[in-house]
């Protein structure tokens, strides 16, 4: 099958696009063992030697799955339950805030304002009177005398 | 889903490489095609011919690289590792200037017929295997070949004649 004759005609075929798999095989072997690239046969056919030689030579990097583990599992619960007592916690603290009175009327405001302190008036005049009576109560005691 | 793509990555680079002809590309574009794997893994399942799928989708994907972006042609000669002792130096030059006239002849191709004679003559796939990985009928790959061939004889007889 690899005399000449067979090698010339099956050259040809291979240019004109005909040829099998099995005969470009038959002509790789045949032309790769010839010494030196002296024909453009033989030149292409060390071309696509050497084309076939190259290779990827990075490191493969798949997408890492998700690790569904224990930990991953508690730190999630934990995180979840961190958000929740923080909610209520703000939620406390701002109903909390609610019971505060505030008064938008001024007129309203005003009138509070006063019998605040007219309360407080009266409530300072009542010891006032309280410490006067027990001052008077102090001249008539012996000690304070001379 | 990794068993499926490994054994052919150097394929898939290679077609990359020849089509976007940049190796950082090409590189990106197998990294991108392991992901759209990993996406797909459900459907990758069904498919009857995965490697010919894979083919598909790196072929898609540099020719999207490729229309983005203008890549700049990188030479891929750092990537190749031959050891022949028999050469000389004076025949290796020889070699090393034919085997450049060869690449530039290729790259000087249309675009359909470079992919078609690499995925023949490089790869080694069926002309059903590669109108399934190009998309082109079974005898529009036997038309570039064939033009591909009639080419690069026309260029390499003219040296040697």
């Amino acid at each position: 099958m690899n005399d000449g004759h067979n090698i010339a005609s099956l050259t040809e075929k291979y240019w004109a696009g005909d040829t099998t798999l099995q005969e470009e095989q038959i002509l790789r072997e045949h032309y790769s063992s010839a010494k030196g690239i002296n024909s453009p046969e033989s030149a292409l056919f060390s071309f696509m030697k050497q084309e076939q030689a190259v290779t990827y030579t990075k490191t493969v990097q798949m997408p890492k799955a998700r690790k569904n583990n224990w930990t991953t599992r508690l730190l999630s619960i934990a995180a979840v339950g961190l958000v929740l007592m923080g909610s209520w916690y703000g939620l406390n603290q701002a109903s909390k805030a609610d019971n505060k009175v505030v008064i938008d009327d001024p007129q309203l405001a005003m009138e509070i304002t006063k019998e605040a302190f007219a309360l407080l008036n009266g409530k300072m005049g009542k010891s006032k009177a309280v410490i006067r009576e027990n001052i008077a109560h102090l001249d008539k005691t012996f000690i304070f005398k001379k | 889903m990794l068993e499926a793509v490994l054994p052919i990555k150097d394929k898939l680079y290679r077609y990359a490489l020849r089509i976007v002809g940049n190796q950082m590309a090409a590189e990106d574009v197998v990294q991108e095609v392991l992901i759209k794997v990993w996406q797909k893994k459900e459907h990758l399942t069904k498919v009857e011919n995965k490697e010919a799928w894979c083919m598909t989708v790196t072929r898609n994907l540099a020719l999207d690289k490729l229309r983005k972006k203008k890549v700049i042609l990188d030479d891929v000669d750092d990537h190749r590792n031959i050891s022949d002792s028999q050469m000389t130096p004076y025949r290796a030059l020889q070699s090393d200037d034919t085997m450049q006239i060869i690449k530039e002849a290729i790259n000087e191709l249309p675009e359909a017929q470079q992919q078609v004679i690499h995925l023949r003559d490089v790869e080694g796939y069926t002309y059903q295997e590669i109108a399934d990985i190009t998309g082109f009928s079974s005898d529009k790959v036997k038309v570039y070949l064939h033009r591909a061939r009639i080419t690069l004889r026309h260029k390499l007889t003219s040296i040697y004649a």
